[in-house]
């Protein structure tokens, strides 16, 4: 929920947005709302072609019907008892196999469902800023929260963000002070940190 | 009379201090969270979890409803005078609002909305404070076999009703239910699927799932944009609607209020369909269908009041049966659990101060919401020249200090920068993280409650049809399953006779 600009209609006749005659189910309702609102967007995320949905579809249904797969055979080993008194395995069986199942009606209906976004060069950002968060986690408790907090607001917003440095500076550090007041000072909870005060 | 007492006494849990200032703080939040695009209510709640620990649980809770249905006061403001939605629910206003907005009226449909939200959301209020009491009444008799029923349905729903594609959601769903099984087995203490780490054998915590996937993820999507520069916002002219403008809405506002009410309480329903079916409604109700798409002060009147009822409505089956609607209801669900606070048909009676207090607190903030959105709409206009850059990143650090603070634990912070990372694969294929969350949350109820139903009918399964209520509830999810096939079935036909001359 919450997506700006993502949702799709509902599947419902006459929905918001329909073609000229009121009350008919256009064939292709689904994403309508997006092409006539979001359109206003016109940076809006990449639509990838046909081809490329649909080996997206079928690459991300791969995962679940593995992993359910797994999931499965794990569940079967736990024990999986009678109706009557189920072992701990029955209910994780039950739901590995639901889950193989979907996944594989998504692997052989692969086609575009018109929520597909292409993976453009802009997802170099996406993995920098994750890396930068695992960087941040490993020296967290290592180092305190300072030095971490003041050196990830500076990359987010000087180099994900391009903010001017005294934005930057002004920004990272007002923060940080922030953090140590609102968490340390005034709810008590325990942050690794280096000051006291 | 007697049970109007409680209500009354629930009037004077509203108006202690400290939680009219919460009430504010949360609307106030919700307000600016539904003005800036990217950041979504449930995102906005599971990112402030952490935080609501500390906080005396009525206040938690009063706060944290404002955020919700404040964002459907705010969303409003981007869909109008930029025509970019701040919440999926708003995604309808912008037809017609943004309409009107370039021609000058952008003023007039703001403050519509604003009243019809302020009606369609006190309406529901007073539709909640009498029927939540007597649906938790009913669910009292309500065994495992009926919460079994009623768990699955919940998932159900939010798969086929909510928006995006049935197949991917239904996979999601059981994604859900399957992380919610590793951990302890709810009866026995086996380990299952843990892998042998100490960490997940207490399971995944629910508000580490919400933050990874609501949270985390989102800011990770909106990263991609942060270079981009929006657009610049319409010029907003007076607030107050005309006479006229007031008159042609009226019907569309007491449309709108019942259709809100209605699908906000179904699970799956919530505020986004209801925008969409009340501005259906809306066309076809009008004497001037011509007039929509280009402005039409109904097409804002009612879905706006419609969105803000449903938000209102979609606490019911929270409050008084347990089982969250919909995705942000899910995180909701998650902050009373960390509260310590099981919601169910017990809520009402034990917990009088805080059910009566949450609720009519819900008044207040509305009355607070259409201030905010009349007089002071000046400064959340404003509001929308905040760089994405500067909101993702105090976003990314009150997330990822909050996660630590919940168990005080490094290891929840990788596995909330994981999830983050899957949710924001999953946004680019087109999955939604709403019922992965949901099942998740109903995954222990489904479990349990199955497990139970089975010891008490022996093993046999059609013990579920000896039961009427749960034999019902059966009878509407075999409904709602053969509806998406069908209306693809419908689609077809209609296409192909379309395609005859």
């Amino acid at each position: 929920m919450g997506a700006p600009g993502a949702p799709g209609a509902p599947r419902e006749p006459g929905a918001p947005g329909g073609s000229s005659a009121p009350g008919e189910s256009a064939p292709q309702d689904e994403g309508l709302a997006r092409d006539d609102v979001a359109d206003g967007d016109e940076d809006g995320p990449v639509r990838p072609s046909a081809s490329y949905a649909r080996r997206q579809n079928v690459v991300a249904a791969l995962v679940p019907l593995v992993i359910g797969a797994i999931a499965a055979v794990l569940s079967w080993q736990l024990g999986v008892g009678g109706l009557a008194d189920p072992g701990p395995g029955m209910w994780p069986l039950v739901v590995s196999v639901a889950m193989v199942v979907f996944a594989a009606v998504q692997v052989l209906r692969s086609q575009p469902t018109g929520t597909e976004e292409k993976i453009t060069g802009d997802a170099l950002i996406v993995v920098v800023a994750v890396l930068s968060l695992a960087g941040y986690a490993l020296l967290f408790e290592r180092v305190g929260f300072e030095i971490p907090t003041v050196a990830l607001l500076v990359l987010w917003l000087k180099v994900l963000g391009r903010e001017s440095w005294r934005v930057t500076v002004a920004l990272s550090l007002t923060a940080t002070v922030a953090v140590y007041l609102l968490f340390i000072t005034a709810l008590g909870v325990s942050l690794p940190h280096l000051a006291h005060f | 009379m007697d049970f109007l007492s409680p209500v009354i006494d629930g009037f004077g849990v509203a108006f202690t201090p400290a939680n009219l200032l919460y009430c504010l703080l949360g609307v106030t939040l919700g307000m600016l969270v539904g003005v800036l695009p990217g950041l979504g209510p449930a995102a906005t709640i599971a990112v402030l979890l952490p935080i609501t620990y500390n906080i005396e649980p009525t206040a938690a809770i009063i706060m944290l409803a404002g955020i919700f249905y404040g964002a459907q006061y705010g969303g409003t403001i981007t869909s109008v005078l930029l025509r970019l939605p701040g919440e999926a629910s708003s995604v309808v206003t912008a037809l017609d609002g943004h309409e009107m907005a370039k021609r000058g009226r952008g003023g007039a449909a703001l403050g519509i909305a604003a009243i019809g939200s302020f009606l369609g959301g006190t309406v529901a209020i007073i539709a909640l404070t009498l029927v939540a009491p007597l649906v938790a009444e009913v669910a009292l008799d309500f065994g495992p076999a009926e919460y079994t029923m009623l768990a699955l349905l919940g998932i159900l729903m939010v798969s086929t009703l909510g928006t995006g594609s049935v197949p991917k959601s239904l996979l999601m769903a059981t994604v859900g239910l399957l992380l919610a099984t590793v951990g302890q087995d709810p009866l026995q203490g086996t380990a299952r699927l843990a892998f042998g780490s100490d960490e997940l054998l207490d399971g995944i915590d629910f508000v580490i799932v919400a933050m990874g996937l609501f949270g985390v993820a989102e800011i990770l999507h909106n990263l991609e944009s942060l270079r981009r520069r929006s657009g610049r916002p319409k010029a907003v002219g007076s607030v107050y609607p005309s006479r006229t403008d007031l008159r042609e809405s009226r019907g569309a506002i007491s449309r709108g209020s019942v259709i809100g009410f209605v699908l906000g309480i179904l699970p799956g329903g919530g505020a986004t369909m209801s925008s969409m079916v009340a501005y259906a409604v809306e066309k076809k109700a009008t004497k001037k269908p011509e007039e929509f798409g280009k402005g039409a002060i109904q097409g804002v009147a009612g879905p706006e009041t419609a969105n803000n009822a449903a938000a209102t409505s979609s606490f019911i089956p929270l409050l008084s049966l347990g089982i969250p609607a919909n995705a942000t209801m899910a995180v909701m669900f998650g902050a009373l659990m960390l509260q310590g606070i099981t919601p169910g048909p017990l809520l009402v009676k034990e917990k009088p101060d805080l059910f009566w207090g949450v609720v009519n607190s819900m008044y207040i903030g509305n009355l607070l919401l259409l201030a905010m959105s009349l007089p002071l709409i000046g400064i959340f206009v404003r509001v929308l020249r905040v760089r994405p850059a500067i909101l993702a990143s105090l976003t990314i650090l009150v997330t990822m200090i909050g996660v630590y603070t919940v168990r005080t634990n490094v290891f929840d912070m990788f596995l909330v920068i994981g999830l983050g990372a899957v949710g924001y694969l999953m946004k680019k294929v087109g999955f939604e993280p709403g019922p992965l969350v949901l099942a998740f949350v109903l995954g222990g109820i489904l479990e349990a409650s199955f497990r139970r139903s089975m010891r008490t009918f022996d093993g046999d399964l059609t013990g579920f049809l000896t039961q009427p209520i749960a034999a019902s509830l059966l009878a509407v999810i075999l409904i709602v399953a053969a509806l998406p096939p069908l209306r693809a079935l419908h689609r077809r036909r209609t296409t192909k006779e379309a395609a005859l001359p």
